[in-house]
């Protein structure tokens, strides 16, 4: 038992590389995916730490970035991971090679939340750097260590849950950009759920209970949102690999 | 016994109503070069699938090395190679590194991986090209590195399939004498799903052929080509009439009799003296223009086998 998944693990890594450095070469080479890169590093990287000075550090803003910031990233590298092996025509062969199917899935699905979720610091440490360097004449001051630990891991369980979709979503689109469309669609489609359900939650929820609530500190609701996310997060991965088949992916 | 590579038993792949491949039973021996000829859209793609347990049966079984490929794809996938009609290589990345990526997907070590490279990219006279991006790549060094990508894990058994479907014709003479030269020396079975009949001669020793499907033919080339080949006598002339068709059609010597406007095209049951048959049409009122005689054509035999009842 334990060789097997220590094998799997093996042939993950082995897919984790080979992804890693496509999508490096695809970040400077992919147009549409230099573009976004470059759009979200000067915002969240520049002009916004530069514009807000020391307050993006000290605000609780940059938590809802690093929260948000993954998603973009890692639709656009998910779509590459995914849905380029097909559009490419690469997929059939990987699919006749002696990989087994989870490790194909799990090594894309780590590889493109990773990048994405790695460069999402990347940016946000850019950002540290524009807010120390514009404003020189107060000791260099980072982000609250407390909060960034306690948001590091939602935010890599968002990238995750993130990249699960473009993996189901990937069954059917055959293109990249339609891989990126369709994963959008649905991530709003969620996003405006959760916002909906969140409001008829609270509307419905009754005060008592909502007074009790209404101290719960950042933290401990970025834990609690965690937790929320991880189930999730095994839940569709669950769903993905029952659907990521070979046979599937060669005949649908 | 000869030991099999491959064996299918009444092997039957639906899609919704369409029957795929329907009852084929085929054997290829170890160490045989075997192709499987057929049109475009006859089931080829779909029985390597097949084969390589990508797709289960809709009902039949096969085996490939030993190993079923319903229950044991894994292992078939382990020990056999595929160069399917996409060539399946990273276009971002050089020609080695796509080579690494396959060695470690086969568990090869570094230093094997690096020899192996070297060896067969020398073989196949694309060493020079090994850091180019494949993206780069002209076709037939693109091809040249699928192969070599294909048999890098010393598979036992290389499935092919279309070889030379994008390539300009002295490209396909190259990948085909390269293929031929590999499979020779790394020694390994092949099985090559093609629509030439011209590759087919040139790199195998038996064939089968399948139409919408169906296995019609199949056999050692030698065997069919005296089975199924016949010569064939072309007549051109005036005034092929239908009381003249049915004069011909009653000939024993003749198989079969195709009219084309001013042609007449005979096949013959084998080496026979045609000089009777040209004085019977000279005498039914015929104007000979001119008489050819055909040897025995496999092509002519491969064309009339996928017309029949098609």
């Amino acid at each position: 038992m334990f060789t097997q998944y220590w094998g799997c693990l093996v042939d993950s890594w082995t897919v984790i590389q080979k992804e890693t450095r496509e999508l490096g070469i695809a970040a400077v080479e992919n147009r549409s995916m230099r573009l976004v890169y470059l759009i979200l590093l000067a915002l969240f990287g520049v002009i916004l730490p530069w514009w807000q000075g020391y307050g993006w550090t000290e605000t609780p803003m940059w938590v809802f970035v690093i929260l948000i910031l993954p998603i973009p990233l890692v639709v656009m590298a998910a779509a590459d991971s995914f849905s380029g092996e097909r559009e490419r025509h690469t997929l059939e062969t990987l699919l006749a090679s002696r990989l087994p199917i989870q490790s194909i899935l799990t090594g894309k699905l780590f590889a493109a939340s990773m990048i994405g979720w790695l460069a999402s610091l990347a940016i946000l440490l850019v950002g540290f750097v524009t807010v120390n360097l514009t404003h020189p004449e107060e000791l260099p001051r980072f982000y609250q260590t407390t909060l960034g630990a306690a948001v590091l891991a939602p935010s890599l369980l968002i990238a995750v849950f993130t990249a699960c979709i473009g993996g189901y979503i990937s069954l059917r689109a055959t293109t990249v950009r339609q891989s990126r469309y369709a994963q959008s669609a649905v991530l709003l489609l969620i996003l405006f759920g959760l916002t909906a359900a969140g409001a008829v939650a609270l509307y419905l929820t009754p005060t008592h209970i909502l007074a009790a609530l209404a101290p719960l500190p950042i933290i401990d609701t970025l834990i609690l949102g965690g937790i929320v996310l991880a189930i999730l997060d095994m839940a569709l991965y669950t769903a993905t690999a029952y659907r990521y088949r070979r046979m599937i992916l060669l005949t649908e | 016994m000869e030991e099999s590579a491959i064996h299918t038993d009444n092997l039957t792949r639906t899609f919704g109503a369409t029957r795929a491949i329907d009852g084929i039973t085929l054997t290829v021996p170890a160490g045989a070069a075997f192709a499987l000829l057929g049109p475009r859209k006859s089931g080829k793609t779909t029985i390597i699938r097949l084969l390589l347990g990508l797709l289960p049966p809709t009902s039949g079984r096969a085996s490939v090395l030993g190993f079923d490929t319903v229950t044991q794809g894994d292992l078939i996938r382990q020990h056999t190679g595929a160069l399917l009609a996409d060539s399946g290589l990273y276009t971002r990345l050089t020609a080695v590194d796509n080579l690494d990526f396959f060695g470690r997907i086969w568990r090869m070590n570094a230093a094997d991986r690096r020899s192996r490279s070297r060896d067969l990219l020398s073989r196949l006279g694309i060493w020079e090209a090994r850091d180019a991006l494949v993206g780069s790549m002209d076709e037939l060094t693109r091809r040249r590195l699928s192969l070599a990508r294909a048999l890098f894990h010393s598979p036992n058994l290389l499935f092919v399939d279309d070889l030379t479907e994008h390539l300009a014709h002295p490209d396909a003479v190259s990948i085909r004498r390269d293929l031929a030269q590999m499979v020779a020396h790394e020694g390994v079975t092949l099985f090559l799903a093609t629509q030439s009949l011209l590759e087919a001669e040139t790199l195998c020793s038996s064939l089968a052929v399948l139409r919408q499907g169906e296995l019609i033919a199949a056999g050692r080339l030698v065997e069919l080509r005296a089975q199924r080949a016949a010569p064939t006598v072309e007549i051109v002339g005036r005034g092929f009439t239908d009381h003249v068709m049915a004069l011909i059609n009653r000939r024993s010597e003749i198989t079969l009799v195709r009219r084309l406007d001013n042609r007449l095209l005979l096949h013959l049951t084998g080496d026979v003296d045609t000089a009777p048959i040209v004085s019977l049409l000279v005498e039914a009122g015929i104007d000979v223009e001119e008489v050819r005689k055909h040897p025995a054509d496999l092509s002519t035999a491969f064309d009339e086998l996928l017309l029949e009842e098609a």
